[in-house]
């Protein structure tokens, strides 16, 4: 039985699966709209109605047949077999399924009312054509349906008052029919309107169904949010990371289009983005930025609450940055303030594609995601300031301890009857005792009897008061039974909270004791050793010295008034730099630096100013003594040996000058001496051919006349030479330039006037010179001379002589306008012997050479500055007082 | 020694050109063709317009130590005449410096084909020319 049942029952289910299948194939309507539910209606109808209909089917169709009335039959089993065949057969769309249903019922309505003399199934037909479409259509088609009754009926009404031959005017007169179908109509008004009622509230409800569910998903999406930006803030311990989670949270699970944070700064009106989720790569550029006055950003920043915006698109506040909002799908925002410990730090940005998104539940959960949010960046501020704390206390502790227990300080603690509580490690270094044997300890057994009364007394002294100390120095009994003296102090901390002892911090003098008793013994030994000291630097010919780092003496010998002219107690607390001649001033600095820093001088030259104004060489040699911080010198006056120094350097200077010279002579005699000499001895070869004949002869005399002539004019020269280079014999005398001048230009009067030469002299500043005359004469006839023979042709010589005086002595200036004379090729050979640098004027090249020899001697010098075709410049200078 | 076509002798030492004139004309033949210069400069010029011929041979005696251009400058100007011309030139080195100095600096030169001492003798030219 059982089993036939599930057998039956399985097969119905078989039946309506596929029923549903093929009619309600491919439905996209989702069950909260009422369409869904019109064509889940339209299948049931359907399911039901196939074998619901064989009851109706079978019995009328028979009857139909057997009346004579085979068409209704016909209609009867066409209507089925539609019905079926709507049923069953897939590939049909549910529309026009339901317009066939509708269309077929419709038809077998009129067939029956046409043509059965009875209205009622017929008119039956036509109001479940009204209850259906209301059904499975809407409720408009219901009241269309009642419409098609009321007319089809009216065109029955027509039919009957026409009198045509139809079997439905068999059955009825007008009346009676009217009668009948206004029925029909009230009915199928009252069931369209009825079904309207019914289901337009059932849509009502479904509708809010439909939005109750969707607000609670919303909510359930903001609580999951909030629940587990809760739970980053339990597990998280840093801002970043909270902040990034945030954005992060709220993009993937509060489904926001973007969600960011931005820091506020103030001075500078910006906001600049931490973290976001959700912007496009390419725009988060634009979230740092500077935020505008009465903008959403300085909104929060100044109220300290939300700023709301439902409808981005017609918000006027928002004009500026609707073009990013619509880009990006945004239609609503909420900008939330993040505290931290009370004060607006940044914000919270979050962004939604939907309209009206943020409505008040989801405002206040916001707030109180954001609340958390600022609630956790206080907890992190208050840990972090916390280790802080842990951190400065634990630091404390140990400085403090180092500092006592590494201390070379005793320090003890004894309670108000004398007894030690505490003692610091260097109490064993210092009395012996292990801490166990210390504590044991009472302060007064320790002391030595001739010191207690004395520590005694100044306890009692500060024992009523509080904070109160007093210094000492006493014995105290070392463990191996000898007495060690202790400096130090005793305060009373009883009062103190945590301490309550008498505090002492005392150190190991005994050797300070010790030697204090020696001392007393030495001084008068040390005082002695003082004097000699001071007497034998005072002895010293050399300056003794000390001197402090600033360069103050500290102590200075006697010899101080000897070499410089000032006395030692004219010295000390001077400093030695304000003595040191100003040229040596810098290198004087610089060694004193360097002696400072370590590295002993000796042999270190520089020269001071004597009292009297004269230069004192001196030699020093000095060391810096770090422990007394202060330099030790012993300085040597040295000013003679630098004297001879300099006398021997002009000596050796003269003496190379001379054996330059002497090179230079032995040269010239090589050329200039052999050459005629080389001569003679070629034309006596020649005379001395046998086969030479008088023609040859005589051509060999006068070559050798020649020659024989240049020789003697070589050694009249040299002997000229010679003569000058003996030192100066002659007597100076006072010569006078303008007279030395005149006379020359006489001497050359023709001269002069051939060749239109022009002498200016210029001895304003000076006129004369004491000086040996014939020198004098020779010189200047030799440089006028010289600027004659070289003038440039066509162009008349001028000539300038000027004289001035010079701090040394006195110089001469010979200018003129002459052709001049290349100095980078022959300066070097310039005043050379035979060196002659113009082809085309006469000479043998002495006269620069004789002039040269001829100042020095004089002891004077001579130089030259010369431009090619402009002039040369001769400038002597002699260094001798003018009378 | 290839043919002489002419002697060119610069000195300033006047006595000294006439004492190798005469010696040259003596042992060479009074047609010998002999050119004297007191200056260097000018001889240079000279040696610059010489017949360009590979088998003209012109021999240089130059003085050492003479005033403005001295032998040894000499040399330098001579140094920058084109190859050709230098390989028509045999330059002898002519002082009457005992200096062994002077001789070295000459004998280092590559122009210089001798370094003679002064005075010229009739050996001398003998040695060098004759044989």
């Amino acid at each position: 039985m059982t089993h036939v049942q599930k057998n039956h029952r399985s097969w119905w289910t078989l039946y309506k699966k596929h029923v549903e299948k093929v009619v309600l194939k491919n439905d996209p309507d989702h069950p909260a709209k009422v369409l869904y539910w019109r064509n889940a209606v339209f299948g049931s109808i359907l399911t039901y109605l196939t074998p619901l209909s064989l009851i109706a089917l079978i019995p009328s169709t028979i009857m139909a047949f057997r009346n004579g009335v085979a068409i209704i039959g016909f209609a009867d089993l066409l209507t089925f077999f539609t019905i079926v065949f709507i049923t069953v057969i897939p590939g049909i769309k549910v529309e026009l399924r339901k317009f066939i249903f509708i269309f077929i019922l419709y038809c077998l309505s009129l067939l029956l009312l046409y043509y059965l003399p009875l209205p009622g199934p017929g008119l039956l037909f036509a109001l479940s054509v009204t209850i259906f479409s209301s059904l499975i259509y809407s409720s408009a088609a219901a009241y269309y349906s009642a419409w098609i009754n009321t007319i089809t009926c009216f065109c029955f009404a027509l039919l009957l008052y026409s009198g045509a031959h139809a079997p439905v005017a068999a059955a009825y007169n007008l009346g009676a029919w009217i009668a009948v179908s206004s029925n029909l109509i009230l009915l199928s008004f009252a069931c369209a309107k009825c079904l309207d009622l019914l289901l337009s509230g059932l849509n009502a409800s479904l509708k809010e169904n439909t939005l109750a569910e969707k607000k609670l998903e919303k909510a359930n999406r903001l609580y999951y949010f909030i629940s587990q930006i809760n739970q980053s803030i339990v597990h998280l311990q840093d801002e970043s990371k909270l902040f990034h989670e945030s954005c992060q949270i709220a993009f993937s699970i509060g489904k926001f289009k973007m969600a960011w944070i931005g820091k506020f700064d103030e001075a500078h009106k910006k906001i600049e983005l931490l973290h976001q989720q959700g912007i496009p790569t390419a725009s988060i550029p634009l979230f740092s930025a500077y935020y505008e006055k009465n903008g959403p950003q300085d909104y929060v920043l100044r109220s300290g609450t939300q700023y709301v915006c439902n409808d981005v698109e017609n918000d006027l506040e928002l004009q500026s940055w609707k073009p990013f909002a619509t880009a990006n799908h945004i239609r609503s925002c909420i900008i939330l303030p993040i505290k931290k410990e009370g004060v607006i730090i940044g914000s919270f940005n979050i962004y939604s594609s939907e309209i009206n998104f943020f409505d008040e539940v989801e405002i206040a959960l916001l707030k109180e995601a954001t609340g958390d949010i600022s609630f956790a960046l206080d907890i992190f501020e208050k840990e972090k300031r916390h280790k802080l704390a842990e951190q400065l206390i634990i630091e404390n502790e140990n400085r403090f301890r180092t500092l006592i227990e590494k201390s070379t300080d005793v320090k003890t603690l004894s309670d108000i009857n004398g007894n030690y509580i505490y003692g610091s490690p260097s109490v064993t270094k210092f009395l012996g005792y292990t801490k166990e044997e210390f504590l044991n300890q009472s302060a007064f057994n320790l002391f030595h009897p001739d010191d207690l009364p004395n520590f005694k007394e100044n306890r009692t002294r500060i024992l009523e008061l509080a904070g109160k100390s007093f210094p000492f120095q006493y014995r105290v009994l070392h463990k191996n039974g000898s007495w060690v003296w202790c400096e130090g102090t005793l305060t009373n901390m009883l009062h103190e909270p945590g301490i309550h002892a008498f505090v002492s911090n005392f150190r190991d003098i005994t050797e300070r004791k010790d030697a204090e008793s020696t001392l007393s013994l030495t001084s008068q030994n040390l005082q002695n050793a003082l004097d000699d000291l001071q007497k034998t630097m005072d002895a010293s010919l050399d300056i003794i010295c000390s001197i402090d780092e600033e360069g103050k003496f500290i102590n200075i010998s006697k010899a101080s008034y000897t070499i410089l002219g000032y006395h030692p107690h004219e010295l000390i607390g001077k400093k030695y730099i304000d003595m040191v001649w100003e040229e040596d001033l810098e290198n004087t600095n610089q060694v004193s630096l360097e002696i400072k820093a370590g590295n002993p001088v000796t042999f270190f030259e520089n020269r001071y100013k004597h009292k009297n104004g004269n230069i004192v060489h001196m030699l020093w040699s000095s060391y810096w003594d770090n422990d007394s911080k202060l330099i030790y010198s012993t300085g040597k006056d040295v000013t003679e040996r630098k004297k001879s120094e300099t006398e021997k350097e002009k000596m050796s200077n003269d003496l190379m000058q001379r054996s330059q010279d002497l090179e230079q002579f032995s040269y010239m005699v090589s050329h200039n001496l052999r050459a005629p000499v080389a001569n003679i001895i070629g034309f006596a070869e020649l005379m001395k051919l046998e086969d030479s004949g008088p023609e040859l002869m005589l051509e060999s005399m006068k070559g050798m006349s020649m020659a024989a002539n240049k020789l003697d004019e070589f050694i009249r020269d040299l002997n000229k030479i010679l003569d000058i280079r003996t030192i100066v014999s002659e007597n100076k005398e006072p010569v006078y330039f303008h007279l030395l001048v005149e006379d020359i230009l006489l001497s050359i009067d023709h001269l002069i006037i051939k060749e239109h030469v022009t002498i200016r002299t210029d001895f304003k500043s000076i006129d004369n010179i004491l000086s040996v005359r014939s020198y004098l004469y020779s010189i200047f006839y030799n440089l006028i001379l010289n600027s004659i023979k070289f003038h440039k042709p066509g162009i008349s010589p001028l000539i300038e002589i000027t004289s001035t005086l010079t701090p040394g002595g006195i110089k001469l200036i010979f200018k003129d306008n002459g052709i001049g004379i290349d100095l980078t090729v022959h300066k070097e050979t310039l005043f050379g012997l035979y060196k002659r640098f113009h082809q085309h004027v006469e000479g043998k090249g002495m006269g620069l050479f004789m002039t040269k020899t001829q100042v020095e001697r004089l002891g004077g010098k001579i130089s030259i500055s010369s431009e090619v075709n402009k002039g040369t410049e001769f400038t002597i200078e002699f260094e001798c007082n003018p009378l | 020694m290839k043919k002489i076509n002419e002697f060119i002798i610069i000195d300033d030492d006047a006595t000294a050109n006439l004492l190798c004139g005469i010696i040259i004309k003596h042992i060479l033949g009074r047609d010998t063709k002999i050119k004297t210069f007191v200056l260097a400069d000018h001889a240079v010029n000279y040696l610059k317009e010489i017949p360009r011929d590979a088998g003209w041979n012109t021999v240089v005696f130059l003085d050492i130590n003479m005033p403005v251009t001295t032998g040894w400058d000499a040399l330098k100007l001579l140094d920058k005449l084109d190859e050709d011309l230098k390989k028509q030139l045999t330059i002898f080195m002519f002082s009457s410096s005992i200096d062994p100095n002077d001789k070295l600096r000459a004998m280092a030169n590559p122009l210089v084909f001798d370094f003679i001492e002064k005075p010229l003798t009739i050996d001398t030219v003998e040695r060098i020319f004759v044989h």
